[in-house]
């Protein structure tokens, strides 16, 4: 790990008032499409690609297998040293038949690991999709300790499961709860230990 | 008899205590299991989820607009500034650019909860430290702004005001003076704290040197707003990526400097939270000068059906809160995951109270300036 210095700077603001250059946007080579570039090379398997999701955020999506070594890229990499995992959330996909305007889409679970690189002043949105009925992928607990309660949470609420974590329990429901509650066929529980529940 | 606990040996293995739910120091529902050796606290166990009323699942079955309430209630003493993120997020989806004056008025409202949030902080942990003085004159102060916002909204503390595509009603030149007069009334009153608190020695010796979080370990933990800046820097999210105008007025980013004890320590956190009230008065004052004149509120359908996915985040009093909404067309959010920054801060808990005294965890849990609402959201 580099020391906290690099990683960080600990004066920006010199004067009041914001610098020009942070006002206009990234620096032109940390962009998505050149982060999904560095990755395609560097991290072989990654088959990494980015979409532009607009009007939102561009993404880059990456392989359930490579998603450890493309974080562990992502923040080693003096270009991007995306040091902070600001959030893992989770979706969950039905299947869809085609309407007039939506593709058919099949069941999955979209894991979205957004980092931020404080040096850089950069976001990425990292996507990883993940089959419906059983999903499992490595934990990054050893890469940022803020994954620690994030995947937990993503158990809990989708039933994400997430290989090699130190403590993979239940985080805010009770550790006898059934079924997972973000899911979208989610069967709302008519008794708890006994006691019934009002809807 | 006598010879019995005369020769007995001192029990020597660990203790487990256990603290909260329902305890006072724990500001809500945290319970924690303590590992003490001694009063030495070997190891700490956040257990959370005791007002977990899933948020999440809640706003996927209300419509776009009908899912600001729900906000509001995450974060229940800064719930302006919860809602501001959400209607920044919905805005983006949509497309759509409020008008100046409603930016301005967001930026006023955002920064009265600011110092409300951080009053109540700052005085309940006066409180924790056995000081009761600062708790009733953070309270006064607090009061003011709470009745600023139920003239202007008609709600204390859940307002429902900032809604995707604008707030809910206008700002009358009557409240923009209100706005100053508070500023001007508010600033001698927090410079008292300083005598109250800030160099009160009982409070310097149970917060300097204690709880440090160095700023490596605060960055890998995701740490954010005064608890991140407390450890020795001054990224805001209102310098870095500005929103809603924040670009437009002179404030400086307040951090820690490790003048009482070590960069990283409670007083540090403490601190920040004190010198950002400062700067939120500059600011109002500021927005209350410049505010223009025009539309409160933006054109949005009754209905809005935005499409994509974007993450948005504000600077709340208790960090970076953002929003991932993942929307398809439909009259409701497919998914919406809030990011609550006081869920990362209780995370941590374990890594601050090791090594440390057991009175030492109360001090630790006021400084990180936890809201279980948020928490488990």
């Amino acid at each position: 790990m580099q020391s906290p210095d690099v990683l960080i700077p600990k004066k920006t603001y010199t004067d009041n008032a914001v610098p020009k250059a942070q006002m206009t946007g990234t620096p032109a080579p940390r962009n998505v499409e050149e982060a999904t570039l560095a990755l395609s090379t560097k991290i072989s398997g990654s088959k990494a690609r980015s979409v532009s999701g607009h009007p939102g955020d561009p993404y880059v999506v990456v392989t359930a297998e490579s998603l450890f070594e493309c974080l562990k890229f992502l923040r080693d990499d003096s270009q991007y040293l995306c040091q902070n995992l600001t959030v893992i959330a989770a979706t969950d996909f039905l299947k869809k038949d085609a309407t007039d305007t939506q593709p058919a889409s099949e069941a999955r679970i979209e894991m979205v690991y957004i980092l931020y690189s404080y040096r850089h002043r950069f976001q990425l949105t990292v996507k990883v999709i993940l089959p419906r009925d059983n999903p499992t992928i490595a934990s990054v607990c050893e890469l940022y300790r803020a994954a620690n309660w994030y995947e937990r949470e993503c158990f809990d609420m989708l039933g994400v499961i997430f290989d090699g974590h130190p403590n993979h329990k239940r985080i805010l429901t009770s550790p006898d709860w059934v079924g997972h509650p973000l899911r979208r066929d989610y069967v709302f529980p008519e008794e708890y230990n006994g006691m019934k529940v009002p809807l | 008899m006598q010879e019995q606990t005369e020769n007995r040996d001192l029990r020597t293995e660990e203790l487990t205590i256990n603290m909260g739910p329902q305890h006072p120091s724990t500001h809500g529902v945290l319970r924690l299991e303590l590992i003490t050796d001694g009063e030495i606290i070997k190891a700490s166990y956040p257990d959370i989820g005791y007002l977990h009323r899933c948020f999440e699942k809640h706003a996927e079955a209300r419509d776009y607009i009908g899912v600001v309430p729900f906000c509001d209630r995450m974060d229940y003493v800064a719930a302006m500034n919860m809602e501001f993120g959400y209607a920044l997020a919905v805005e983006k989806l949509l497309n759509i650019e409020v008008p100046e004056r409603c930016q301005a008025i967001r930026v006023i409202v955002a920064e009265m909860q600011r110092i409300a949030s951080h009053l109540l902080a700052v005085g309940t942990y006066g409180l924790d430290m056995g000081g009761f003085t600062p708790f009733i004159y953070a309270f006064r102060d607090r009061e003011k702004i709470l009745r600023f916002f139920e003239e202007l909204c008609g709600a204390r503390l859940l307002y429902n005001y900032i809604r995707p595509g604008g707030v809910s009603r206008d700002i009358s030149p009557g409240l923009i003076e209100k706005a100053k007069d508070f500023c001007r009334y508010f600033k001698p009153q927090l410079d008292e704290m300083d005598d109250l608190l800030t160099n009160n020695s009982i409070f310097v010796n149970r917060t300097a040197n204690v709880g440090v979080i160095p700023l490596d370990s605060a960055v890998s933990y995701g740490f954010s707003g005064p608890n991140l800046r407390g450890s020795g820097t001054d990224y805001d999210l209102r310098k870095a990526h500005p929103y809603s105008g924040y670009e437009k007025y002179q404030f400086t980013v307040p951090q820690g400097e490790g003048l009482k004890g070590t960069v990283g320590d409670c007083w540090d956190r403490y601190y920040c939270r004190i010198l950002e009230m400062y700067e939120s008065m500059k600011i109002i004052e500021q927005a209350c000068d410049q505010i223009p004149a025009g539309d409160y509120t933006g054109k949005i359908a009754k209905t809005p059906k935005p499409t994509g996915e974007v993450y948005i985040a504000t600077e709340c009093p208790r960090g970076a809160l953002g929003y991932y909404l993942v929307a398809q067309g439909e009259k409701k959010p497919y998914r919406l995951k809030a990011k609550s920054p006081c869920f990362i801060s209780t995370s941590c808990l374990d890594e601050m109270c090791r090594g440390m005294m057991l009175a030492d965890v109360v001090s630790i849990l006021g400084s990180i300036d936890i809201v279980l609402g948020e928490v488990d959201r």
